[in-house]
C-alpha cells in the first residue's frame, strides 16, 4: 500500500514573469510531521496553496491521497485540515456558529464534536461571542479548530501560533504530538526553526520557488559538524578562522566563534598559531535556523 | 453536497443584520411614503371630494389599486432592487475579504457547486425584497381603505393574478441582481460590484432607456432590450392582469416601446444567463490568492 499522503511532482506557479514556485517536487508519508521552510517570498503559500486548490498550478501534478488534486476536482481535500495564513471565519458569526457550518458540510459531524473542539482550543467560554470581536490569537485559536473539527488526516498548518501568547503555543505545541500520536499526518510550515526541529521528521526547505533540500531533519543536520570555542576574543578569532581553508559558516555568538567544515583539532592548531588560545572547545551538529540560513542565502 | 452548502449559505444570509437592516429600511419608506400621501391628501385644500387630483391619489392608497403599487416598490429599479443589489454585492464580495471563500474551497465544495448554492441562496432576499413592500404597503392602505371606502374590495382582487405578479415582479430582478453577483465576483471588491451595479440602474439604464429612443436607428433598438425596458415589458402583466386600470405612479418621459410579455421574459432569461454564466466562468478560473 502506497504511504504518500500527499505528492507534488514538479509544480510550478507563475505570475506572469514571477517564478513563484518553479519546480517544487515533494512527499509527504502518512502519519509523519514534515516541515516546510523557507524565507518570506519563498513559494510556500503559493505551494500550500496550490495544494488546497486554492490556485491553478502553471505546470506539475499534486497527487492527494493518491487521486489526482486541481481544482476542478478537489474532493479528496474533504479529508484534509488547514490552517492558512489568517483564519478564515464569519466575523459576524459566534465560534459555536462557525464551527456548527462547517459541520454541516460534513454530515456525521455530531454536535458533541463541537463542544469537544471549543474546549480543545480553549474557546469554550468564548463561543457565543462573535468571531469578529476576537483577538488575533482567539481567532487563530478558532482557525485551528475548524482545521481539526472533521477529524482529517492530513493537517496543513501555516503559521498555526501566529498572533498566540507562549502559553498558547506551547498548548499547541502538545496538541500537534497528541494529533501525530493518533496517526494524523501534518504538513507544517512555521518560522519557528527551533519548534520545527523538536516536531518534525522531515522538512523540504525552499528558496525562490525551489526546493533547496529535503529529507529527515537528523539527516540534513547530520551533514554538517559545528565545532564551537571559546575565547577571549570572538571576532578576532572569526577573522583569524577566515584564511583556515575549509572553514565556512563562521559565526561569533557571545563568548564563543563556531564554525564548520573543519575538525577541532584543526581549528585549535590555527587560532593558536594566532596567539588565540581556546578555554573550551565544543562538537556539535548544526541546528535547524544555521542550515536554513545556510540554504537560502547560498541560494 | 449542493443542499448541504445552499443550507450554509442560507444560514449565513439569514443571519447577516445587513439584510434586516435593509429590509427595515425598505418597510420603513414604504410607510412613511404613503402615510405622507394620505395625510396630505386629508388636509391639501387641492384635493377636495371629487377632485381629479384626490381620484388619482385614491388610486395610489386604497385598494385595489395600491396593492399593484406596493408591488411595484419591489421592482428592479426601484427600491427593493436597489436595496437588493447593495446586499448581493456586499454579501457576495465579502467572502473575498474575509477569506471565507477560500475556506469553503480548500475544505472540498466543488467550485460550481459553491457557486451555484451562493446564487440560489440569494433568490430568498430578492423575494423578500419583493414581498416587503406589498404586504406592508398592502396592509397599511387596507387601513386607510377601511377608513374612505369603509369596505376592503376582496371581489375586485384576483388572488392568483396577484401570486404571478409577485413571482413576476421578482423575475425582472434577476438581471441587476445577476450583473451584481457578476461583478462580485469578477472585480472581488464590495465597493465596485455596489457601485457598478448601482450606476447602471440608476444612471446608464435610465439615460439610455430616454435618449436611445430619441437618437433612432440602432441605439433605438438597443434600449428595448435593456434589462429595464425588458422589465417594464413582463410588468405589463401586472398591470393588466391585477387591476382594470394601470396605476403605476407616472411613466416619466417614456419613449421605449417595450417588447410583449414572453418575448421580454426571454429577454430577461437571456441577461440573467449570460451574467450568471459569466461568473461561473470566473469563479472556476479564479485563483484566490490573499
Amino acid at each position: 500500500m502506497n504511504n504518500t499522503i500527499l505528492q507534488t511532482v514538479e509544480l510550478k506557479k507563475y505570475f506572469g514573469s514571477v517564478h513563484a514556485v518553479d519546480g517544487v517536487s515533494l512527499d509527504v508519508q502518512h502519519g509523519e510531521v514534515f516541515g516546510f521552510l523557507g524565507p518570506n517570498g519563498a513559494g510556500k503559500t503559493t505551494t500550500i496553496g496550490m495544494v488546497l486548490g486554492l490556485l491553478h498550478p502553471t505546470a506539475g501534478d499534486i497527487r492527494l491521497f493518491e487521486q489526482p488534486l486541481n481544482p476542478a476536482h478537489n474532493t479528496a481535500l474533504r479529508r484534509v485540515g488547514a490552517l492558512v495564513g489568517a483564519p478564515s471565519v464569519v466575523p459576524y458569526l459566534s465560534a459555536r456558529d462557525n464551527l456548527s457550518l462547517l459541520a454541516r458540510l460534513h454530515p456525521g459531524t455530531p454536535e458533541s464534536r463541537i463542544d469537544e473542539i471549543l474546549d480543545q482550543v480553549g474557546l469554550s467560554e468564548a463561543a457565543k461571542r462573535k468571531a469578529g470581536k476576537y483577538s488575533s490569537g482567539m481567532k487563530q485559536r478558532l482557525g485551528l479548530g475548524m482545521a481539526l473539527l472533521t477529524n482529517p488526516e492530513l493537517l496543513i498548518l501555516d503559521e498555526p501560533t501566529n498572533g498566540m501568547d507562549p502559553a498558547g503555543m506551547r498548548e499547541v505545541r502538545i496538541l500537534l504530538r497528541s494529533l501525530v500520536e493518533q496517526g494524523v499526518t501534518v504538513f507544517l510550515s512555521s518560522h519557528l526553526l527551533h519548534e520545527v526541529e523538536q516536531v518534525c521528521d522531515r522538512v523540504a526547505v525552499l528558496n525562490k520557488g525551489k526546493v533547496v533540500a529535503q529529507g529527515a531533519v537528523n539527516e540534513l543536520l547530520g551533514q554538517k559538524q559545528v565545532v564551537r570555542v571559546r575565547v577571549p576574543s570572538p571576532s578576532d578569532a572569526a577573522v583569524a578562522l577566515g584564511s583556515l581553508p575549509g572553514a565556512q559558516d563562521i559565526q561569533p555568538n557571545g563568548a564563543y566563534v563556531a564554525v564548520s567544515g573543519v575538525s577541532s583539532q584543526e581549528v585549535v592548531a590555527h587560532l593558536v598559531a594566532h596567539n588565540i588560545v581556546p578555554s573550551e572547545i565544543t562538537t556539535g551538529q548544526n541546528d535547524l535556523e544555521s542550515l536554513f540560513l545556510e540554504l537560502t542565502q547560498e541560494s | 453536497m449542493f443542499l448541504n452548502t445552499l443550507s450554509v449559505e442560507n444560514t449565513k444570509i439569514l443571519k447577516r443584520r445587513m439584510l434586516w437592516i435593509e429590509l427595515g429600511i425598505l418597510a420603513a419608506l414604504i410607510i412613511f411614503l404613503y402615510t405622507i400621501i394620505y395625510a396630505t391628501m386629508q388636509t391639501s385644500s387641492e384635493m377636495g371630494v371629487g377632485s381629479e387630483a384626490r381620484q388619482t391619489v385614491l388610486e395610489i392608497i386604497t385598494w385595489p389599486g395600491a396593492i399593484l403599487n406596493a408591488l411595484s416598490f419591489g421592482g428592479g429599479n426601484s427600491l427593493g432592487g436597489l436595496l437588493a443589489i447593495v446586499l448581493i454585492g456586499a454579501v457576495t464580495a465579502q467572502e473575498y475579504t474575509w477569506r471565507t471563500m477560500h475556506l469553503w474551497l480548500s475544505r472540498g465544495i466543488p467550485r460550481p457547486v459553491l457557486i451555484a448554492a451562493k446564487f440560489v441562496a440569494l433568490l430568498l432576499p430578492i423575494f423578500l425584497f419583493v414581498v416587503t413592500p406589498l404586504l406592508l404597503g398592502g396592509g397599511l392602505t387596507a387601513i386607510f381603505t377601511l377608513q374612505i371606502d369603509k369596505s376592503l374590495p376582496f371581489d375586485q382582487i384576483n388572488w392568483w393574478h396577484l401570486a404571478m405578479s409577485v413571482l413576476r415582479t421578482a423575475y425582472t430582478l434577476l438581471p441587476y441582481a445577476t450583473l451584481t453577483f457578476m461583478l462580485a465576483i469578477v472585480t472581488r471588491s464590495t465597493a465596485a460590484a455596489i457601485g457598478i451595479g448601482l450606476a447602471y440602474t440608476l444612471l446608464v439604464e435610465s439615460i439610455a432607456s430616454t435618449v436611445f429612443p430619441l437618437l433612432g436607428g440602432i441605439l433605438a433598438k438597443i434600449a428595448v432590450y435593456l434589462p429595464g425596458s425588458l422589465a417594464e415589458g413582463v410588468l405589463k402583466l401586472n398591470d393588466t392582469a391585477m387591476v382594470g386600470r394601470l396605476v403605476s405612479a407616472g411613466d416619466g418621459i417614456n419613449t421605449v416601446k417595450y417588447l410583449d410579455p414572453i418575448p421580454a421574459a426571454i429577454g430577461i432569461a437571456l441577461w440573467t444567463i449570460l451574467f450568471l454564466g459569466l461568473a461561473v466562468w470566473s469563479f472556476r478560473r479564479q485563483d484566490m490568492s490573499d
